[in-house]
């Protein structure tokens, strides 16, 4: 309980690491490049290269990396679930069988391939920590907007999704507020919220849920009001931020990047490493 | 100056249940005025205030801010850049996620340019008193500062008119007396027309003139000295009667004569050191 | 000397803690609720009050110090809480906005259901529920909660919570929001029901006005500790220090004091309307009759 006032809203560690002082533009290129890098690779030596390359991130950003693990633990069981369903049913060439019933088909291939793909997951989700935490929420929605507003010439909504963003990130504190307020609402009436397995809960939850959407339609109602009482009509005419030029640590940091990849991409294909 | 006439205005009027919201409201609210608006929850005050910014069109009548017709779809952002509106519940009128960043909102939509907007955003802030609040996030906020984060945006956009609908009503009694002490102030140091809906006869009292609202019709138009001393049509219309002319007319019924158009305590004290 | 329903003793409370943004809300609380009274408790905004109240009805259970409700200690590990739910009705702030059942009767249903509340009794419990709150059994049971307006809403969430039959109403700033006439029906149905039903009722306000028509007694809670327990008048004649605690005074009570310091010898313990009436009539019945011997 008291969810609301015992966290921290959103990932952003104030600093002024290196990392931090990266524009962020380019650190939203960055990182997509090197999620598709991630999603790549197929040797585990790509993966040592990469948590190496991880590591060093995490140093020069100032950030813990017994931190960052600690946030997977809420989504533990889910990580675990996931795994072992990958590994019972894991289509392909089986090898080598360790056990077997019924369909279930267990192989040493298939539980190689599981964890494989589960460590790229966890780089994945290191990298985005990162990502998060070294970059204020502010920022991230103002680089994605001026990224992405090239595409307004061909009638993308560039400036509207990025508001749609902004607004949702500016609200999870205060809807995580009114969930507590409503769950309190019904244990003071005897509901049992944390007990029941997964499916009786859920549907517990779903209680909780249809209060909350209403709720959060009316707020919209609101906002829509506030917001074209304060003469709003979209992306068109409104003043920008000024974007800030980009320095030479910005440059290095892209060069960096690619070249190491590249290089690590060589070097595995050239040595045929494992 | 602000001009209604003849305004009658029905929720859904095409379906099975039409609402009429208002009939036959008609004044003018000169610039400099400071109006307050009072009723009952569904006598009117929130829908006439819609009008006067043009989220709502009249079914029947005319609504001109500053000879502007309202009906004119073009004329839309030219009356919202006159006439500015603070809502009653905070939270939901605060989009960005830092003080600063929303109190820009406003500016940014109007397209001026950025060192006007900071400028703006700068007085605002200091307006409100809202300096050390700069960067906070809204959720850090407490609700009497929210409020004050929704007016300073308001103040930034420059309107000449600034409708607050109970903009204290979910503030705590501290919290209204420093939001209403705000708005108060506000005249001195802008030029600022205030029409101003509430449900608290303190604030009523400070006002230049009140209008009583009642099943979308305006009952009562007169100073708020004037507009107290009906008791009788204050109490049949559920609304709060305000003491001094409440003590007053029960004194006054017990045969001691005290003058029924006194709204302050000095002026009872005057009173009654006069019998 | 009534029994105390609810004892809090040497209750504290923090939030954030082992974290280097611990803050402690609440200090060293003790106090006694006694059976049958309404008891205000109130402060300045984020003085803890809420926290308090979910003590009650063991949402929060002590980390430090001790409650014991109806003579159950609620750390106790053998504690029934659905009885002690039961037991101790707990309204929030805005109610017609946690109705989630399709209907009126499957909301009330709701909490009975969870209750254990045998098949049989549910459908006379709920239309007796909604007898008690003003609204027609036998119209109401059937309604859609979308059809309903705000007020029968509030009405439908207390019935909701008195279909349970308890004996200790809590209400957290209940008419925060409303308008006069909302929030003079509110006081009135409390002040109804809390005779009717032979409650103790333990709210929190902002409101003094509320205080002044509802309480019985009134806490004074600043920064997570009790500054005053008494009776309404003891509490609001101590003007300078209620306002050096950030308060506000209720209405007539500024008024009164506003009389005494022009040389208006007015009661100083006056909190309502009629009070002063009486109290100025006195003065100037006085006054017209030196007038006549003149």
């Amino acid at each position: 309980m008291e969810l609301y006032k015992n966290t921290i809203f959103g990932f952003y560690r104030e600093g002024d690491s290196l990392i931090h002082k990266i524009d962020p533009r380019i650190k939203i290129i960055l990182l997509i490049v090197i999620i598709i890098f991630i999603s790549f690779i197929r040797t585990f030596s790509g993966t040592v290269f990469i948590g190496l390359f991880l590591l060093l991130i995490i140093k020069l950003s100032n950030s813990s990396f017994f931190y960052i693990l600690k946030g997977l633990k809420p989504v533990l069981p889910i990580i675990l679930l996931i795994l072992i369903f990958q590994i019972i049913f894991y289509i392909g060439e089986p090898g080598k069988i360790l056990f077997q019933w019924n369909f279930i088909k267990i192989s040493v291939l298939g539980i190689k391939v599981s964890c494989f793909m589960m460590l790229k997951a966890i780089l994945i989700y290191f990298i985005s920590s990162i990502f998060f935490l070294t970059t204020e929420m502010i920022s991230f929605t103002d680089a994605m907007e001026r990224l992405i507003l090239p595409l307004q010439k061909i009638k993308f909504p560039s400036h509207e999704i990025i508001m749609v963003g902004v607004i949702a990130f500016r609200f999870v504190p205060t809807l995580v507020e009114e969930l507590e307020r409503l769950m309190k609402a019904q244990i003071a009436r005897g509901a049992d919220l944390d007990r029941g397995n997964f499916i009786v809960r859920a549907i517990k939850l779903s209680g909780l849920l249809i209060p909350l959407f209403i709720s959060a339609y009316g707020r919209a109602e609101d906002l829509v009001l506030a917001m074209e009482s304060r003469c709003y009509r979209g992306g068109k005419g409104r003043t920008r931020r000024i974007a800030k030029k980009l320095k030479s640590l910005d440059f290095t940091s892209f060069i960096f990047t690619v070249l190491f990849f590249s290089l690590t991409f060589i070097t595995i294909r050239y040595f045929r490493l494992p | 100056m602000i001009k209604i006439n003849d305004l009658h205005f029905t929720y859904y009027p095409e379906s099975k249940n039409p609402q009429k919201a208002l009939t036959a409201v008609s004044l003018s609210i000169k610039e400099g005025e400071f109006v307050s608006i009072i009723g009952q929850n569904g006598s009117g005050k929130t829908t006439l205030a819609k009008h006067l910014n043009a989220i709502l069109i009249p079914t029947k009548g005319s609504v001109l801010i500053d000879e502007i017709n309202t009906r004119n779809n073009e004329n839309l952002w030219d009356i919202r850049k006159k006439v500015g509106m603070v809502f009653q519940n905070p939270e939901n009128q605060i989009i960005c996620s830092t003080v600063r960043s929303d109190i820009s909102f406003g500016p940014e939509n109007l397209g001026i340019n950025r060192v006007e907007i900071e400028n703006r955003v700068d007085k605002s802030i200091e307006l409100m008193g809202l300096s050390k609040y700069q960067d906070y996030p809204p959720h850090m906020l407490s609700i009497g500062l929210k409020q004050k984060v929704t007016i300073a945006g308001v103040l930034a956009m420059g309107t000449k008119y600034i409708i607050f609908d109970e903009p204290t009503s979910m503030l705590d009694p501290l919290g209204k007396k420093e939001v209403f002490e705000v708005i108060l102030n506000l005249r001195k140091k802008r030029q600022v027309t205030i029409i101003y809906i509430t449900h608290l006869m303190e604030e009523v009292l400070k006002s230049d003139r009140a209008i009583v609202m009642s099943e979308g019709k305006i009952v009562l138009d007169d100073s708020p000295e004037k507009i107290f001393s009906k008791l009788k049509i204050l109490r049949s219309l559920s609304l709060d009667v305000p003491i001094i002319p409440d003590i007053s007319s029960r004194l006054n019924k017990r045969g001691i004569s005290i003058p029924l158009q006194i709204i302050t305590t000095q002026e009872l004290v005057n009173c009654l050191k006069q019998l | 000397m009534s029994k105390a329903i609810i004892k809090v003793e040497n209750l504290f409370h923090s939030y954030m803690q082992g974290t280097p943004f611990e803050k402690e809300v609440l200090h060293s609380l003790s106090f006694d609720v006694y059976e049958g009274e309404k008891l205000a408790i109130v402060g300045p905004t984020q003085s803890g009050k809420s926290t308090l109240l979910q003590y009650f009805n063991a949402i929060f259970i002590p980390k430090k110090g001790r409650v014991i409700v109806d003579e159950q200690d609620t750390k106790d590990s053998r504690l029934n809480l659905k009885e002690l739910r039961r037991k101790v009705a707990m309204l929030f702030q805005h109610p017609d906005s946690q109705l989630f059942k399709e209907t009126v009767a499957d909301d009330i249903a709701f909490g009975l259901k969870n209750m254990n509340f045998p098949g049989k009794v549910i459908e006379i419990t709920i239309k007796k529920a909604l007898a008690t709150v003003g609204l027609d059994p036998n119209d109401f049971f059937y309604r859609y909660i979308f059809s309903l307006s705000g007020g029968e809403k509030k009405k439908v969430a207390i019935a909701g919570i008195l279909a349970l039959d308890p004996e200790i109403l809590i209400l957290d700033d209940p008419t925060a929001g409303l308008d006069p006439k909302g929030r003079g029906d509110f006081l009135n149905s409390i002040k109804f029901l809390h005779d009717k039903l032979q409650l103790t009722t333990v709210f929190v306000s902002s409101n003094m006005d509320d205080v002044v028509e509802l309480a019985d007694r009134v806490i004074i809670l600043v920064d997570g500790k009790i500054k005053m327990i008494d009776i309404p008048e003891n509490v609001f004649i101590k003007r300078e220090k209620l306002l050096s605690y950030g308060l506000t005074l209720p209405s007539v009570v500024e008024v009164v004091d506003e009389l005494i310091k022009s040389g208006i010898n007015v009661d100083e313990k006056i909190i309502n309307i009629n009070q002063l009436e009486e109290s100025l009539f006195e003065i100037f019945k006085n006054k017209n009759r030196e007038k006549e011997i003149d």
